[in-house]
Formats: C-alpha cells, sequence, structure tokens
C-alpha cells in the first residue's frame, strides 16, 4: 500500500483497516496460538482505534503494517507476561526476538498467515453455521453488527455462532503452525469461499450494496488462495473464474428501484468486461488437469451467459449440456430445474416442462420456492395459467427477499385473468 | 489569547461501546483532514497520539499497563490557542474524535505563568 502524504490520511486505500485487521489478526494469533484469538481481536482493535487518533494527528507513519503490529503486540506481550495462564504463549515468545518482530511489513505479497487462518475458519471440526461467521469476523475484519446484517440473522446469533467457533478451536486445540493437508483440506475451503459468495451473490437483500462486499471478500479469499503454491489447484481457479464471472453481471442485477432483474431484463451493455475477460483468462487457465469440478462446469455456465450477445442468441444447448455435466460433479435437483430453463429458451417451455418429468425433490427442500416461481414461470408460458397461478403463488409465500417477492407478484400479475387450464 | 490543552480520551477495546467499523474509522481520518484545515489559525500543536501501555510510578514503585483495566485511556493529545473556553469548545466541537463512539476530549486551559 502507498501511504498517504502526512496531511492526507483518506489517502489511505479502501479498505484499509478492514485488510489491516485481517492480516494483523492472523499474524498475531499464529504467534499467540490460537487459544488467544478473542484476546488478538481485541489487541489489534485497540491498535486500530490508538492508529485513528495518532495517524490523524501526526500523519499516516511509513510503514502503517509495521506500526499497528508493535502496537498489538506490544498490548499482547505486556498480557502475556501479567497472565501465568498464557505458559504457551510465553515459551513460543521466549525464542523470539520480541524488541524486534520478524514481520516488519504486512503488506507482504506472502499472505501466508491469512491463509492458514482461512483454513482454520473451513475445519470441519468447527460447527458449520461457525465457519461463515468466523470467516467473516478474522479474515474479512466485520464486525460482529456487520456480520449479522450480511448473514441476515441477528447480532445474537452471529455471537453465538462466533462463540461456539472458538471453544471448537480450545477443543480440539487447532494450531496455525500446524500445516494442513492441502489436498484433503482444499476442497472444504473452496466450499466455504462458494458459500461467502453466493450469500452476496443470491440473496438480494434491501442493501444489495452491502452484500457485494461478500461478493469482492470472496474474490479477494480465492485470489489470496492462488498465490500460494500448494493451493493454486484448477478447481481454485474455476471457482476464481466462476467469481469473476459471477461479478461482472452484479450491478445489473438490479434496477433503480431496487428490484431483482431476470438475466433477460438485465442491461448487458453494463456488464464488466473486465471482469468477463478476467473470468474467462481464469477459466481457460483451470482447464489443466484431469480434474473437472462442478466450479469448472459453473465457470463454464457463467461464461457462456457472459459471451452471450443477447438472451434470445445465448447457446442454451450448450447450457443445458453443461447443467447435465454440473448434475454428475454436484447431482442437485436445482441442476434439473435450470437445464429445464435453457431447454425451455432452446426447445420452448414444453420441452422445458418434460425434462422436469420424473425429477422430484428430496423432501428437505420440497416446496423450495424456487422450484415453484421456475417451473410456475415455465407453465405461464407454455399456457397453463391456472397452475402456474398457483405454482407462482406458493414461490411467492417461500421467497425470502422482498426483491424476489416483487419480481414474482410482477410475473402473477401478467396472468390473464380468466385463465384457462 | 489562552492556549488550551485537548486531551483525547478513547475507550479501550474491554469498553462497551461498539467499535466503529473499518468503513467509518476510514471515513474519521479523512474528516481529522478537514477539522484541521477549519481551524488551522486555532490548531497550535497538532499534538500527537498515545500508544496503549506505559509505566506508572506510584511511591517509586513502577507497574506496566497499569490503567488495563479502565474504560478509556488517553489516546493523545493537541494544543489549540483560543479566546477562552467558548471558542476552544466550538473548536472540540467540530472534532471528528465526537464520531467515536465513547470517545471523550477533555478541555484545560494551559496556566501559561
Amino acid at each position: 500500500m502507498e501511504a498517504g502524504a502526512p496531511d492526507d490520511p483518506a489517502g489511505l486505500v479502501d479498505h484499509y483497516f478492514r485488510h489491516a485487521y485481517a492480516r494483523l489478526v492472523a499474524t498475531l494469533a499464529r504467534r499467540f496460538g490460537l487459544g488467544a484469538l478473542a484476546r488478538v481481536e481485541d489487541a489489534v482493535q485497540e491498535a486500530l482505534l490508538t492508529a485513528l487518533t495518532a495517524w490523524s494527528l501526526r500523519g499516516i507513519p511509513r510503514d502503517p503494517g509495521a506500526w499497528l503490529y508493535q502496537v498489538a503486540f506490544n498490548t499482547l506481550r505486556d498480557q502475556s507476561r501479567r497472565d501465568g495462564a498464557w505458559r504457551r504463549s510465553a515459551e513460543r515468545l521466549a525464542h523470539d526476538d520480541v524488541e524486534a518482530p520478524t514481520e516488519p511489513s504486512l503488506r507482504g505479497e506472502l499472505h501466508d498467515d491469512e491463509l492458514r487462518m482461512l483454513f482454520v475458519c473451513c475445519d470441519d471440526r468447527l460447527p458449520a453455521p461457525s465457519q461463515l461467521a468466523l470467516a467473516l469476523k478474522v479474515l474479512c475484519g466485520f464486525s460482529v453488527r456487520e456480520v449479522a446484517l450480511r448473514l441476515l440473522t441477528t447480532e445474537e446469533n452471529v455471537y453465538k455462532r462466533l462463540t461456539r467457533a472458538r471453544e471448537a478451536l480450545r477443543e480440539h486445540d487447532l494450531d496455525l503452525d500446524v500445516v494442513p493437508d492441502l489436498d484433503a483440506r482444499l476442497p472444504a475451503v473452496h466450499a466455504v469461499l462458494y458459500l461467502l459468495f453466493n450469500e452476496g451473490y443470491c440473496a438480494a437483500s434491501g442493501d444489495s450494496l452491502v452484500r457485494h462486499e461478500l461478493c469482492r471478500e470472496a474474490l479477494r479469499l480465492g485470489h489470496m488462495l492462488l498465490t500460494h503454491e500448494g493451493c493454486d489447484t484448477p478447481p481454485g481457479r474455476a471457482l476464481v473464474a466462476l467469481f469473476h464471472l459471477q461479478c461482472a453481471r452484479l450491478s445489473t442485477r438490479v434496477d433503480a428501484a431496487g428490484e431483482l432483474l431476470t438475466l433477460a431484463e438485465q442491461d448487458r451493455a453494463g456488464w464488466d468486461r473486465e471482469e468477463i475477460l478476467l473470468g474467462l483468462r481464469w477459466l481457460e487457465a483451470s482447464a489443466s488437469g484431469a480434474v473437472f469440478s462442478r466450479y469448472h462446469a459453473e465457470a463454464a455456465i457463467a461464461a457462456e451467459h457472459a459471451l452471450a450477445p443477447s438472451f434470445a442468441e445465448t447457446r442454451w444447448g450448450e447450457i443445458a449440456a453443461l447443467y447435465a455435466l454440473l448434475d454428475r460433479t454436484a447431482p442437485s435437483p436445482l441442476n434439473a430445474l435450470n437445464r429445464a430453463v435453457a431447454l425451455a429458451e432452446a426447445h420452448g417451455p414444453q420441452a422445458g416442462l418434460n425434462s422436469l418429468e420424473g425429477v422430484r425433490l428430496p423432501p428437505g427442500i420440497a416446496g423450495y420456492y424456487l422450484w415453484d416461481a421456475v417451473v410456475g414461470d415455465l407453465l405461464r408460458r407454455a399456457g397453463s395459467f391456472a397452475q402456474a397461478r398457483d405454482c407462482l403463488s406458493r414461490a411467492l409465500a417461500g421467497a425470502p427477499t422482498e426483491a424476489e417477492r416483487a419480481l414474482l407478484r410482477r410475473r402473477l400479475t401478467s396472468l390473464p385473468d380468466a385463465a384457462p387450464g | 489569547m489562552q492556549k488550551y490543552l485537548f486531551l483525547y480520551r478513547t475507550p479501550t477495546s474491554d469498553s462497551p461501546a461498539a467499535p466503529p467499523s473499518p468503513e467509518q474509522m476510514q471515513a474519521m481520518m479523512a474528516a481529522w483532514g478537514a477539522w484541521k484545515a477549519q481551524f488551522k489559525d486555532q490548531v497550535t500543536d497538532l499534538g500527537d497520539g498515545l500508544k496503549p501501555g506505559g509505566r506508572v510510578l506510584l511511591a517509586g514503585v513502577v507497574t506496566d499497563g497499569a490503567f488495563i483495566e479502565s474504560k478509556e485511556v488517553i489516546g493523545g493529545y493537541s494544543i489549540i490557542t483560543a479566546g477562552g473556553y467558548d471558542e476552544a469548545v466550538t473548536v472540540a466541537k467540530a472534532c471528528p474524535i465526537n464520531h467515536m463512539p465513547g470517545a471523550r476530549i477533555e478541555i484545560r486551559e494551559l496556566a501559561g505563568l
């Protein structure tokens, strides 16, 4: 990071404090142990608050990362000296030259500690709901309130998830110094990043800009993964390709009134060409090796959409085939649903409906609103208005966000009143 | 004209006040620049920020981090020139540190004997 001139504190790059927080927490947690994670987070928070006043008055130091590190490190070292229960840290620190930290600059290209922290957050010994909350807190630097806002839950719930995460860290004595078995653990890391991205992408809630940050963070962490030799795998590249390609469409997914736009309604001129190019480049780079992951299939589908000059000119046959391929790597009834949509565009709504015959939703997601929404739309287009009305009404009742409900209401009002069966 | 010491008292991480978000911190740093420009005639010495920790001597006995239990620490100071407390308060009121939850400014006139 280029520090601003002393009189220009605003010259700090965007999100400096957020990312500095993540790096400092990861570096110091490695040094003081994950058992001290809460203390580390407090010390880093305090260092940032100290910086806020000091830098505002005196200007930004030449190496802001080193300055912050030193301040937080000293706080933790003083605490550990006072607190005998902190044996482990004390032992560790005894071997280090505490007066001169060996990590002078935290702007480094090698985000090794953050990467280790990412693996810890994705450890399956942590309860699944806690993984995402912990990643958002310590890797993305969101406060409890901000995490709650982004995961559409309460602060109390986030607090509980974080507490359970910290308990699991202690219970299983997880350690940032233990290098994880990368091959075995990468799929879990990919899955969490994928989840993180979709939290920001799928549910367009009232404040979509806030949630888009989740997409950006997933992309940042995905790239961080790829900078590490052992983590630079074809599925990881495909995942990053998928993120870029989806990010290209982020700003066109809602209209001026905040209503969700369908793919057909989106202004393709507004798609970010640079993101599309990056996505295509990473997709190409992901093609080496024998592994074909679900991320390859999904990125290929996203690429088809990104390259189509218009909705009508989309290669729907290709997309239907890719969904069939996706279903083989990651089986889900939703793949059949998406394939039906593509087939409907290629060969008419009835072809789509026919392809769904015999596909059954597992009990867990029966009544999943998306299923009703899509089938309802296909029925509407096939002229089966009464059935369409039933389906769309069910979808409306189950839709989780206002933007999605608005879209369904528009569909419902477009149905003719005297509906033939 | 008199000189006034501004002591910026900021919450520690133990404080119940919710810390500002990174975005708010970023915005506050920009606001400080505007404040300094607006009151450049009054701000005699911008002063400095203070790092956490420190040493306290009591009857010759040295302790470190003695104020670790407290909910706030002195986070920095400045020296302001003003015609009286009213003017000093005007300057303090505009200071962006007021936007930090739990932060206080203590204003003291220098004796200047």
